[in-house]
């Protein structure tokens, strides 16, 4: 698939219609958007997704432009037109809404719909369900967060936690239903298990034998209500620093947006005092203006209509003096002959003609002085410097609003303090289930196995059909759990080098360090581990410090799973960078560059430097910005700055 | 056409009635660092724009001698024959006042307007208009 182009009609921040042109080429595939913190970036990134995928689980009524709503009744959509398998197609999801009032939830009228069109006109894809259906079969769904990501938000993946990851390959290897399956099976065997204790039991002989069975069972019972008593605790505590780590996440980053702040405010006042020296030479240069705005009329009368050679003002005290001779003799003593004494004569007479020589004459004389052309220079680079500096303090105040604004938001240190300390209580609570969870598994194991021994020697005793029928269930449910088990686990075992070898590789492309590390490995659990060349392997999450390296691994995985999922799409990429060391920006733009035949990167100015931009100069299709509106802080528009193809 | 001749500077009293304007532009704001440069600037904006301000010149500024920036004399120079096609020079010089005037006018009214000169336009459109405006003057026509 690549996009062809993607239209907008009053979503999010774009009021009205609005257009971004994807073409691109073999040699040239990277389409740039450049755009600051809350110009609509993102919202350009969600669009392509609410598009292709839905609403996913935010209304659609949240993407409509309020300014529209607010104005009347209206439509918003978002249309992506794209070539798959060598056929032209639009889709297109809309949805109407109804006029309503700022800070009002807008009122929409019926589900958004979801059309697609081909050069015959509207493809007959069924209900939106069946429209999924036809996406997910382009690019499903699943694969999806492997073509469109955001470069922070990637992060997920080797922060520690592995649930991403495994749910990540899970996906990609299209194994998620067999551990389902394996999940149902292993309830369904808890029954079957009971169902034969209970036959077992029955079948047994002694009332002693019953009495230890029913003993087993009842401490049975026990440590089970304390399993999940333990792991319900657990599970709470775990939720519970889940929580904590999120709201300190966001004390972490308030203190780098106090910091974010106060380099803004430094910006601020750099650029005021820079501000003052310009005025101050502005107001002594300011003086040129007239000369700047009178060298149109300078330069004209300059020009001319061709009428022979001006006369300066040396050149015509020169001609009177001798004039005021009573010969025909040149202010040197040498006679001068009547031919040159006339041209001499017409030059300075009082003709149309000699007027308009000596005019110009003097206006040249002004030219050759004053310079205006210069001044005119100097005045424009002076007003520039001006203005630059005019927008660089309106883009630092934004900073400073947006980061108070976000600082007003977050709770105070104290409570932060407080917060450390839940989190602290969570981890060991958290470490003591584990610990009696760990000891009951044991002890439970140890009672089960005892239960298991006397049950099978009731069996061998009996002679009962119930009993040798709910055996031969459990026995089947035990075969086909392992058979399940063995299957992923073969598959996986077969499937992971490739996908490691993918990864791998794409790491080693991009780190920094090569001679340091030989790749990633996956274990069993679904965990990333950095491969060192020395044999050791850490996790991912603790192999650097450095969180542009963290950064590496997670763009290594993505990449990695975008491979291994061979799906053929555009790979649209928000806040691509991050926090990367100049080596790691230019190894990553490579890559990215490389990674498809469509590559869409949006960008912060202050991600990408020229050197970046350069790396990959030969392969940019386009460049665009996105921009607020004059007068409209709230609404964006995107431009094309550059066309390459 | 006129003959040409420059002006007479020991005659001429640059004055104004815009004696607030002045004040404003140039103690207040620093916008002009002095008063003849003001003066200049609204005689060329006046003259390309065609504004003109006949009211009663209170505020005197300067001999005309008593200005020793090169620049501003070339201005006046410049303007003094543009404008010379009138008998005598004193209405001459009087017509350049009131266009002055009226193109000080001009420059404070685009000041408030935008809290500053718009230095880059205000170059970019004499340049266009120049070629138009110059076909009804008549020295240079």
């Amino acid at each position: 698939m690549i996009f062809r182009g993607i239209e907008m009609l009053n979503f999010g921040r774009y009021e009205g219609r609005h257009t971004f042109n994807t073409t691109v080429t073999r040699e040239r595939n990277v389409i740039l958007v450049r755009a600051s913190n809350d110009r609509g970036k993102t919202t350009l990134f969600k669009a392509i997704k609410y598009a292709l995928y839905g609403e996913q689980g935010m209304h659609a009524s949240n993407w409509i432009n309020f300014q529209t709503a607010a104005k009347g009744d209206g439509e918003m959509y978002v249309e992506i037109k794209f070539e798959h398998s060598g056929s032209e197609y639009r889709l297109r999801r809309s949805v109407r809404f109804l006029k309503t009032e700022m800070g009002m939830d807008i009122a929409t009228t019926g589900r958004p719909k979801v059309e697609l069109f081909d050069d015959d006109g509207l493809v007959d894809v069924g209900g939106s369900r069946d429209a999924k259906d036809w996406i997910d079969g382009v690019l499903p769904i699943d694969a999806s967060q492997f073509f469109f990501f955001d470069g922070e938000e990637i992060q997920k993946y080797i922060d520690g936690q592995n649930a991403p990851v495994e749910d990540a390959i899970k996906k990609v290897l299209g194994i998620k239903e067999l551990f389902n399956a394996e999940e149902d099976l292993k309830e369904i065997k808890t029954e079957i298990d009971d169902e034969y204790s209970r036959n077992a039991r029955k079948q047994s002989r002694t009332e002693k034998e019953r009495g230890k069975l029913d003993k087993l069972d009842a401490e049975l019972n026990i440590i089970k209500k304390d399993i999940e008593m333990y792991e319900s605790t657990r599970k709470g505590a775990k939720s519970q620093q889940e929580d904590l780590k999120k709201k300190l996440q966001q004390y972490k980053s308030i203190e780098d947006v106090v910091k974010e702040r106060e380099r803004a405010e430094q910006e601020i006042a750099k650029i005021d005092k820079a501000r003052a020296e310009v005025d101050k030479v502005l107001s002594k240069q300011r003086g040129n203006l007239s000369m700047g705005m009178l060298a149109g009329l300078l330069y004209t009368i300059d020009k001319g209509d061709g009428q022979g050679q001006a006369i300066d003002e040396c050149e015509e005290k020169t001609i009177q003096a001798i004039f005021e001779q009573s010969e025909m003799v040149c202010i040197c003593g040498r006679p001068i002959d009547t031919n040159s004494y006339n041209t001499l004569k017409s030059k300075t007479g009082s003709d149309e003609t000699s007027v308009a020589l000596r005019l110009r004459g003097f206006v040249r004389r002004i030219l050759r002085e004053a310079q205006p052309g210069r001044m005119i220079v100097e005045l424009r680079q002076l007003a520039e410097r001006k203005s630059s500096l005019t927008h660089d303090k309106d883009l630092q105040q934004t900073i400073v609003k947006r980061c108070t604004d976000k600082i007003n938001k977050s709770a105070p240190t104290e409570e932060m303090a407080g917060i450390e300390r839940q989190y602290d209580e969570a981890g060991r609570d958290i470490g003591k289930c584990e610990s009696e969870l760990h000891n009951l598994e044991e002890e439970k194991h140890k009672i089960e196995m005892l239960k298991k021994r006397m049950e099978s020697r009731i069996e061998s005793g009996a002679d009962d059909a119930q009993l040798q029928s709910a055996r031969k269930r459990k026995d089947m449910c035990d075969f086909v759990i392992d058979g399940i088990g063995e299957a992923i686990e073969r598959y996986y075992k077969m499937r992971k080098p490739e996908l490691e070898s993918l990864i791998s590789k794409i790491f080693c492309q991009l780190t920094n360090n090569p001679d340091m590390y030989r790749g990633i490995k996956i274990d069993r659990r679904f965990n990333l581990q950095v491969l060192r060349h020395d044999g050791t392997m850490l996790p991912t999450d603790k192999y650097s410090p450095s969180a542009g390296a963290s950064q590496i691994v997670a763009t290594a995985m993505i990449g990695g799973m975008n491979r291994f999922a061979t799906k053929d799409a555009p790979i649209v990429i928000d806040t691509p960078l991050g926090r990367l060391d100049p080596t790691h920006r230019a190894n990553l733009m490579i890559y990215y560059s490389q990674m498809g035949r469509q590559i869409i990167i949006l960008y912060q100015p202050s991600e990408i430097d020229k050197g970046d931009l350069e790396s990959i100069r030969d392969k940019l299709a386009s460049e665009w910005s996105i921009d607020s509106i004059q007068g409209k802080p709230d609404l964006s528009r995107i431009v094309q700055e550059v066309s390459h193809v | 056409m006129k003959p040409f001749k420059q002006i007479s500077k020991e005659k001429w009293q640059v004055d104004s009635s815009l004696e607030d304007v002045y004040r404003e532009l140039i103690d207040d704001k620093g916008v002009f660092a002095a008063k003849h440069q003001l003066f200049a600037a609204g005689l060329v904006y006046g003259l390309l724009h065609n504004k003109r301000l006949d009211k009663k010149r209170t505020y005197a500024i300067t001999k005309l001698f008593q200005i020793s920036d090169d620049t501003t004399a070339a201005v006046v120079d410049v303007i003094f024959w543009v404008l010379g096609d009138k008998d005598k020079d004193s209405d001459v010089w009087v017509e350049m006042l009131k266009i002055a005037d009226g193109g000080v006018l001009a420059l404070s009214e685009e000041y408030h307007a935008n809290g500053d000169l718009d230095i880059a336009r205000i170059l970019d459109e004499s340049t266009r208009l120049w070629p138009q405006r110059i076909k009804n003057l008549a020295n240079v026509a």
